[in-house]
């Protein structure tokens, strides 16, 4: 009896140790292939209802105020998820958004996301020289030039856009194709290095409905030209409207590599802004509707981003985030690798996007072709600096070679220059841009962080996909 | 002993309090910006654009975000304590050329009090933080601007040029 009672202990865990053996767990429930579920919301940006303060419109000139709505600016929203992990794109007809208001963005549409599987959101501006002003900069000459109530009524829009998405899921097929263009580029700074594919990806729902298209294009979104003070979504809204039109497939857009300055060409002359919009617009939907071949891909979905700080050189940057415009979060070292000539880094973001056999390289500003692709100028400004491994090379050398740029994503940092060929004023670096003997021009620097954001962004590149 | 520390105690405490009061008067300061620039622009260049729209570019500091670095100041305020309380600690009564001495020693120790006290204040100004960035690095940038002439562009493109308002 002794012996049974001093047992009973060991035997009793022994009892509880052999019911949480995988042998006596409940058999698994079989896995349900992976499927892709993806969904589309738009929604347009409301005009602000206070007329008190001026509305300006971005991209050319300060003080330019908005004089006529052609078409309203909207948000438009891709929900995609492989069944364990998902993936908002939002592209939204702007200049460009900094990646303080990218964070509101999110903050907004967390509660959106309960019960969802894992998720990213990314925020991606079309770069839309024909809408408000949402980054500040083209207000009167040191004043913030967002008008107070746009970035609400443009969060307000995402969330509309986001909420849409998620409720219209459906399982589909995901295909990729590109189809190159021929006579759409001009690039007005040496070298002439552009993307000109239009990249494509189309999800067809299983139930045979409406289905939705992304199409990426390396081109600033300014048909309009600079003497416009209409508000309209430039060529991606003709371009997404007509393919809507055409197929009933709803549409978005993503900028591509636009640095440099690659732009659509004017096809008229005298010029007329009007034609030249839905010329651009109706041409660039025929290549979006050519046949191409496709390629299914396969439903796996991943996402990896870097958040990290690239050294900030452009005193006029630093006096606009002095002034609360620009609302990048700063910060302040002695550390080389994060500090700039100011003695501040600014915060931002990069990240990969996979689509099956595909990738989307997000990265947070107005990058140069060359530094994507490779090339350069054939006498820079510095022969003796090197430029960083091409950003196609570092994605191939780790298996990624099937990608496409997407510029202005999650953040807006202005132009990605070639360091080799940065340079900036003499006596107002940064207020003035660079008049060298050889006329090369240097415009692109005046709305640069600084020389070493393009190192920086190859040598995070390496480190994210390293990491695995 | 006891006594002693008593009679040090004003130290760390006036320290202390001048330290903070430095920092707010320095939080004060960036927060009357646009009102001081228009004041010292009136007497400088009355009527003159330029002073208008330096208020206007400033006016975002009325509630702009601020963060206090106080510790720097409030180091000098405790000096500047412990300055004054050696000099005016009680003492025998002096006499003849001494008393003399005494008070000019502390009349000197009251003008360096003050000086330490302004650089107290102007500690807090310089390390204050606005938007995240260092007041003193923005007005260290500026007159390096300024010096090189570099904002002499601005002049010129300061004045909008609107197209016909229809």
């Amino acid at each position: 009896m002794m012996k049974i009672r001093r047992m009973a202990p060991l035997l009793f865990a022994a009892l509880m140790l052999a019911s949480c053996s995988p042998a006596s767990s409940p058999a698994p429930a079989p896995s349900s292939p992976a499927r892709w579920s993806a969904g589309f919301g738009s929604a347009e940006i409301a005009l602000p209802a206070s007329s008190d303060s001026p509305l300006y419109i971005a991209g050319y000139h300060n003080g330019w105020e908005v004089t006529e709505v052609r078409d309203l600016c909207r948000a438009s929203s891709l929900w995609i998820d492989d069944g364990r992990v998902g993936t908002l794109l939002l592209s939204v007809d702007c200049v460009g958004l900094g990646s303080d208001t990218v964070g509101r963005i999110r903050e907004k549409l967390a509660p959106l996301f309960e019960g969802l599987p894992p998720c990213s959101v990314h925020v991606i501006s079309t770069h839309d020289h024909a809408g408000p002003d949402t980054l500040g900069l083209w207000g009167p000459v040191g004043e913030d030039g967002k008008h107070p109530e746009i970035l609400g009524n443009l969060i307000d829009a995402c969330e509309k856009a986001a909420a849409d998405a998620l409720a219209d899921r459906k399982p589909g097929r995901l295909y990729r194709s590109d189809v190159k263009t021929e006579d759409m580029l001009r690039d007005s700074r040496d070298p002439v290095v552009w993307d000109d594919v239009l990249h494509r990806l189309r999800f067809v729902p299983d139930d045979g409905s409406a289905g939705i298209r992304v199409l990426s294009y390396g081109a600033h979104a300014e048909s309009l030209r600079g003497a416009n003070t209409r508000l309209s979504r430039d060529y991606p809204g003709v371009l997404c409207d007509t393919v809507a039109e055409k197929t009933g497939d709803r549409a978005l857009f993503l900028p591509g590599a636009v640095g440099g300055l690659v732009m659509t060409r004017e096809f008229f002359s005298p010029f007329d802004a009007e034609e030249n919009l839905l010329y651009t617009g109706a041409r660039l939907a025929e290549y979006a509707l050519a046949e191409e071949e496709e390629r299914e891909l396969s439903p796996v979905l991943e996402n990896r981003t870097a958040e990290f700080a690239v050294p900030l050189d452009n005193t006029v940057f630093l006096w606009y985030r002095f002034l609360g415009i620009l609302g990048n979060e700063a910060v302040r070292s002695s550390d080389p690798e994060i500090a700039g000539e100011t003695g501040y880094g600014l915060m931002t973001t990069l990240s990969v996007l996979s689509l099956g056999e595909t990738s989307l390289l997000l990265i947070p500003g107005e990058i140069f072709p060359e530094l994507v692709f490779g090339g350069g100028r054939e006498t820079p400004a510095w022969p003796e600096v090197e430029n960083p491994e091409p950003l196609c090379s570092i994605m191939e050398r780790y298996g990624l070679g099937d990608f496409f740029a997407v510029g202005l994503s999650d953040d807006e940092l202005g132009y990605i220059v070639p360091p080799n060929d940065f340079l900036v004023n003499e006596t107002s670096p940064y207020l003035e841009q660079a008049e060298p003997a050889d006329g090369s021009r240097h415009y692109e620097e005046t709305n640069s962080v600084g020389k070493r954001c393009a190192p920086k962004i190859a040598e995070e590149l390496e480190k994210l996909l390293k990491k695995g | 002993m006891k006594k002693r520390i008593l009679s040090l105690l004003p130290v760390p405490i006036a320290g202390c309090a001048g330290g903070l009061l430095c920092s707010l008067l320095a939080a004060l300061t960036v927060r009357g910006l646009p009102r001081i620039l228009s004041f010292v622009g009136g007497i400088l260049a009355p009527g003159e654009e330029i002073a208008r729209t330096l208020v206007r570019v400033f006016s975002p500091m009325k509630t702009a975000p601020l963060r206090l670095r106080p510790l720097l100041p409030i180091l000098f305020c405790l000096l500047a304590a412990g300055i004054l309380c050696f000099a005016f600690r009680p003492r025998g009564k002096a006499v003849g050329g001494r008393r003399g001495l005494s008070i000019l020693f502390r009349a000197l120790s009251v003008l360096f009090a003050v000086f330490l006290l302004l650089s107290g204040f102007f500690a807090a100004l310089w390390l204050t933080e606005v938007n995240g960035i260092r007041f003193g690095d923005v007005i260290r940038s500026l007159y390096a601007a300024l010096h090189s002439g570099a904002l002499d562009s601005l002049s010129a493109s300061a004045v909008p040029i609107y197209p016909e308002v229809l």
